[in-house]
């Protein structure tokens, strides 16, 4: 009888009356509502699933739970779907992936064949020499390596977050995992549990195992169970949702599609389960060959016949329940090798038994022969055990086309190793077991090393009501639990039987066999965190679930050593694959907006970004240069107008304020007249500019404060931060989204805003560094006269919300000056033909005021500012210093130093560009660097090597050697008599 | 209150303040009316499906009523000397002139207008004077935007952007949570309006556009919808 579908019955997950169609590798099956890709597959007889890794040996299901790669598929532009979880969907494609042409004929098999100069770790030694193969080799390993195909052009879905809190969460909705929810609930009404299940239904091991001969009770105790948890209104379940790791403080990442919810936890339950684990044997990864709980799966839940002949090699009673489900399912069993030294007593067995059914004690599977085409099983041969790992030379073939095994467990443990418990190994039982639980976890089930119905069941309620404990709740008895775990006899100790030959797989991912492993060790890769980078064991994609038992047992061995001495690696989250897209989730990217953006993209801004800010780089054209350009221009014949909001803004108020000014920033404040505005400079302990900007004086208690645009948070965080110690009356407010701000510069400024103000602009009235409160088009203000950019200008700071309302006015009552908008590159080329610096594009995170040409700005018969002790220190030993030059003669586009080249004197570097850019009023390229103290001298020339354009009218090569000679000269570039600033100097 | 003064297509830029929403707004169609100096949204032509919407969840821009912050070493004494009741840190207690008084901390107040009469807001700027200052007005109304976000799914919708517990049973009326909502400085705010749930959300005013996308986008989902401040007063009554 081959693989089909078997009749309906209860406890079924699929809907027959909803067929669907699919295509797999190009050809159509059909399935149900309910199916996975693999039992859809297995039912139309398809067995063959994907080509292993490295030698593209044809796999099919394993454990038909989706907790390995054999069954992964591409699915559109999703790649490693595990077709043994994914549910069927109707006009699916699914692809076949690793396969060079297809998954039946698939041309890498031959690799296979080349298995003996592939050997363990080859990669680290075979393609290094001679000199220069790797070179040769790396294109064709990365196109062999890997797993499917990622699309770069895959249009991005939309993946959420959310957070989530529960008193209790238990991970795991199998019998434990609902009995630990039930009785969590149960102790307070006000408890809230949480139920988190991979699968998309309630169950676990009960919508397929198998407790009794009768296989009754799995379903009735599954029908009360879940009757149960859906009556309970404080339990919410979370179904088809992976907790996906463990984090500080019971943080706990669960995806449940394409969301990720981010759990608070009060305490936990891991009632993860266990996975079965395989024996090893040769072509122990044949189609055909599936753990006896894979089989349950298929047949229980999907109605699938997973085979015609089985046989069965077990060492514990799932083996038998197993081959009870497949007598039921119409499966003919050849034999059940029993790896016990016994048959047997309890029920399960005799049920076999009464069957018909030969059990062989003391004996395994050491071989499933190969069909002529190398993906069936046509035969097993089972030998006499005589040891551990040993076996007679007799072997008795049975013919067959299902080979099932039921060797043992290894606990899903991961969110209690994620947490820092530990899982020793025990020798009586051959488990690894939970040892010492990390506070606030709670354990039960099989996870825990609990097998018997009963008892799971009530360590499940005594976690729950532990964990309620750990959350604060009272209420109700602790549960009893009886003694007899059922743990003795599930891991036979030694599932391994070497073959001669090979092909007896202990990892499927990265088809690692028996030897590989002892050659691992023979190699000196003895340490258990050695053999496994070496031989990658357990990094494959199911992570060491079906592997890492029998590889530590392995490496104990072959060390001499015992398991535990041997010790597990560490694992850390994620529990399984998650996709980019679910950590990526909605991404949450913080913008702000001045009151004035939509003026500026109206007008045909180019914005660009300032941090959060955008600003608008330039207005409109696609010649930047050439729209810079005429901005500047602009400014300085007629009138500008300029967005300056995003300056930061702090208000420092108190009796106290002078103080914290003058300790806080270099220059001297406590004499500044109010009604005048100051430049400030700050520098850090280490005497490192850090930020600068104007000082206002509005009250002998009040300064408003501007500092930089990605700088004032960093301000505003000192000054508190000193404060908190100092410990002075003054008051710090950070109010940089409270006001707008805008630059009216130009000969025109004036004119402009005496149409919009009644205060006084004439020089007297209202002179340079001047603060004024005012109100302009009705609007409150604070306008200040600085000059920034060289030229007559106001900065006007309003309110923030009548910021758009005052841009409207500026604009209309400049429109007979014919006032243009100016972007924030004009306004760098304005500064810089000024020879105002701008703080981190001039300086850097050494540069000290010194350096910079500021001593101006330093108070020096002040005792104390921030950063002065090491600013003296340094005075008598600068490195270099910040300087004006020039490019005598024009110079093309793309040609002119850059920010950051570096300038060079017999072959050394002594400092580097900050600044350059063509000044079209000066009409030549001028610009600011550091340079060696002794090039700092005004007439001094230096080299600055570029590294593409045209230099002096001429064409250069473009080679990273090319030196561009500059002269030192005197700053500022422009109007060194400031006389363009005042009103009536400036034009018409 | 007065009557919607202008059409949908006009009216904010009209008024010298505008809230950051102001185009957001106009985009869904909002009807517009006098307030604080502002054009503020009233309705979006439909005042009982809006009402009926802001049962289950909606979001209205409130930035144009009335709110002020004080803060420094002396804030306590000072404001309780000229007559506001206080509570403690991280919960707001309503006035006798219907102003909600949301301490932020031990130093510092939020005063928050739920209408544009704001007479104990006006009074205190009144009576303050930096000659003797002790606390220092906070620029709230332009500094910050003020978001409701109301509707029995509310908290279910911010449990998408904010890792706060809001829940109600978790998180009383008036309480205030100073946290972060789509990574952004927010004060949460417990303001249920009559019986119905539902958040302040006080924030920097140059961010608004921003964390209203993320609003609207976290709240289709619960097919969440954007109302005015009738429906807001008809839920209040």
């Amino acid at each position: 009888m081959i693989p089909g579908r078997l009749p309906s019955s209860p406890g079924q997950l699929i809907d027959r009356s909803r067929p669907l169609a699919f295509t797999f590798d190009g050809r159509r099956h059909e399935g149900y509502a309910g199916d996975t890709i693999t039992s859809a597959l297995l039912a139309a007889g398809v067995r063959v699933l994907s080509r292993s890794f490295k030698y593209h040996r044809p796999r099919g299901t394993l454990s038909a739970a989706g907790h390995d790669a054999n069954s992964f598929v591409q699915i559109g532009d999703e790649p490693n779907v595990a077709a043994d979880s994914r549910l069927v969907e109707d006009g699916m494609v699914v692809e076949a992936q690793n396969v060079f042409g297809s998954l039946d004929n698939d041309r890498a098999r031959l690799l296979g064949h080349f298995g003996r100069f592939l050997p363990v770790g080859f990669y680290y030694k075979t393609f290094y020499r001679p000199k220069g193969a790797w070179k040769v080799w790396e294109p064709v390993v990365r196109r062999l390596a890997g797993l499917g195909t990622v699309n770069p052009s895959t249009p991005h879905g939309y993946y959420d977050k959310q957070y989530l809190w529960a008193d209790v969460v238990v991970v795991g909705g199998g019998p434990a995992g609902m009995a630990a929810a039930l009785e969590a609930a149960a102790v307070s009404r006000a408890i809230e549990v949480l139920l988190v299940e991979e699968n998309p239904q309630l169950g676990g091991s009960l919508t397929y195992a198998r407790f009794d001969a009768e296989g009754e009770r799995a379903a009735r105790e599954r029908k009360s169970l879940v009757a149960a948890v859906e009556g309970c209104d404080n339990i919410r379940v979370l179904a088809g949702a992976v907790a996906n790791g463990w984090f500080t403080d019971h943080f706990i990442p669960v995806i449940q599609g394409n969301r990720m919810f981010k759990v608070r936890a009060g305490s936990v339950v891991v009632a993860t389960g266990s996975w079965e684990q395989p024996l090893v044997f040769r072509n122990n990864d044949l189609p055909g060959v599936m753990y006896g709980s894979a089989v349950q799966r298929l047949i229980n839940r999907y109605g699938v016949r997973p085979g015609g002949r089985a046989v069965i090699a077990t060492a514990n009673a799932d083996g038998y329940a197993t081959a009870l489900d497949l007598i039921g399912a119409g499966v003919d069993i050849a034999a059940v090798a029993e790896l016990g030294p016994h048959v047997p007593r309890h029920d399960l067995a005799a049920a076999v038994s009464d069957h018909g059914v030969p059990i062989m004690p003391r004996s395994t599977v050491v071989e499933a022969e190969a069909g002529p085409w190398k993906d069936t099983i046509e035969a097993a041969r089972i030998a006499e055990i005589t040891g551990p790992g040993t076996t007679a030379a007799r072997h008795e073939v049975h013919d067959c086309d299902t080979i099932v095994t039921s060797v043992g467990w290894q606990p899903a443990a991961n969110l209690v190793w994620h947490a820092g418990g530990r899982t020793p190994y025990n020798e009586t039982t051959s488990m690894l077991e939970i040892g010492k639980m990390p506070e606030g976890m709670h354990a039960a089930g099989s996870v825990a090393g609990c097998f018997r119905i009963d008892t799971v069941i009530e360590e499940g309620r005594r976690a729950g009501w532990l964990a309620a404990r750990d959350a604060g709740f009272n209420g109700t008895a602790m549960p009893v639990v009886r003694n007899d775990r059922g743990e003795t006899g599930q891991n036979h100790p030694w599932p391994m039987f070497e073959h001669p030959k090979g092909r007896d797989f202990v990892d499927f991912d990265e088809d690692l066999q028996v030897h590989d492993l002892k050659d691992a060790v023979s190699e000196g890769y003895t340490h258990i965190e050695l053999m496994k980078r070496f031989s990658t064991c357990g990094m494959g994609p199911s992570q060491g679930r079906h592997s890492w038992l029998n590889a530590i047992r392995l490496n104990a061995r072959e060390n001499g050593i015992s398991v535990n001495e041997a010790g597990m690696t560490t694992q850390r989250p994620p529990y399984t694959a998650e996709k980019l897209g679910v950590l990526a989730g909605r991404s949450f990217e913080p913008e702000r907006l001045t009151a004035m953006h939509w003026r500026h993209v109206e007008a045909g801004a180019r914005m660009m970004q300032a941090g959060a800010w955008y600003r608008p780089e330039h207005y409109g054209g696609d010649d930047r240069d050439a729209v810079i350009e005429a901005e500047s221009r602009h400014v300085r014949e007629k009138v500008g107008l300029i967005d300056v909001s995003t300056l930061g803004g702090l208000e420092i108020r108190g009796p106290d304020a002078a103080d914290m000014m003058e300790r806080m920033y270099t220059w001297a404040y406590r004499k500044q007249l109010v009604g005048r505005a100051r430049y400030t400079l700050m520098t850090d302990m280490t005497g490192v500019i850090t930020d600068d900007g104007v000082a206002c004086r509005l009250h002998e208690n009040h300064y408003y404060v501007t500092a930089t645009t990605s700088g004032v948070d960093g301000v505003y965080r000192e000054m508190l931060f000193w404060n908190a110690q100092w410990r002075l009356r003054v008051d710090i407010t950070n109010v940089t989204g409270a006001w707008c701000g805008v630059n009216i510069a130009g000969p025109r400024s004036r004119a402009v805003l005496t149409r919009l103000t009644d205060e006084k602009l004439d020089a007297g009235s209202f002179p340079y560094m001047a603060v004024r409160r005012a109100n302009v088009a009705g609007i409150p203000c604070r306008l200040l006269r600085v000059g920034f950019v060289g030229e007559l200008g106001y900065e006007i700071h309003c309110p923030a919300h009548s910021g758009e309302a005052l841009w409207d006015a500026l604009m209309e009552a400049g429109r007979e000056h014919n006032i243009r908008p100016f972007g924030v590159e004009c306004q760098r080329l304005l500064r810089l033909e000024k020879g105002h610096i701008i703080v981190s594009q001039d300086t850097d995170g050494l540069t000290n005021p010194l350096e910079a040409d500021m001593d101006w700005a330093l108070a020096k018969k002040r005792p104390f500012f921030i950063g002065k002790r090491s600013i003296d220190i340094q005075r008598h030993n600068v490195q270099r210093k910040l300087v004006g030059f020039e490019i005598e003669s024009r110079v093309g586009d793309g040609s002119i130093p850059r920010e950051c080249h570096l300038v060079i004197r017999d072959g050394d570097i002594t400092g580097r560009v900050t600044s350059c850019s063509y000044s079209p009023t000066l009409d030549k390229v001028i610009g600011l660097a550091y340079v060696a103290p002794d090039q700092a001298e005004p007439g001094s020339t230096f080299q600055v090597r570029i590294n593409s354009g045209d230099v002096n009218g001429r064409r250069v090569r473009i080679t990273p050697d090319t030196y561009v000679a500059c002269r030192v000269v005197p700053l500022p570039f422009y109007d060194p008599e400031n006389a363009r600033q005042e009103p009536g100097n400036a034009g018409p | 209150m007065s009557a919607v003064v202008c059409s949908p297509r006009e009216g904010p830029e009209k008024f010298q303040r505008r809230s950051h929403l102001y185009r957001v707004c106009r985009e869904a169609g909002a009807h517009w009316r006098a307030m604080n100096g502002f054009g503020v949204p009233a309705h979006y032509g439909d005042v009982d499906g809006e009402t009926a919407a802001a049962a289950r969840l909606a979001i209205a821009d409130l930035t144009a009523l009335p709110r002020a912050g004080y803060k420094g070493w002396g804030m306590a004494d000072w404001i309780q000397g000229q007559g506001v009741s206080l509570t403690e840190p991280n919960r707001a207690f309503r006035q006798e002139d219907g102003t909600l008084a949301c301490r932020l901390s031990s130093g510092e107040l939020l005063l928050l207008a739920d209408d544009d009469k704001a007479s104990l807001i006006d009074r205190l700027e009144e009576a303050w004077s930096i000659d003797d200052a002790v606390c220092f007005p906070v620029p709230r109304a332009d500094a910050s935007a003020r978001l409701a976000v109301t509707g029995d799914e509310s908290a279910a919708m911010m449990a998408k952007m904010c890792g706060v517990d809001l829940r109600c049973h978790r998180f009383a009326d008036h309480a205030i949570a100073q946290t972060s909502v789509a990574r952004m400085n927010v004060i949460v705010l417990r303001n249920d309006r009559g019986a119905l749930p539902a958040y302040d959300l006080i924030f920097d005013s140059a961010s608004a556009v921003y964390l209203w996308g993320c609003l609207v986008d976290a709240m289709t989902e619960f097919s969440g919808r954007i109302v005015g401040t009738d429906a807001l007063d008809a839920l209040r009554g």
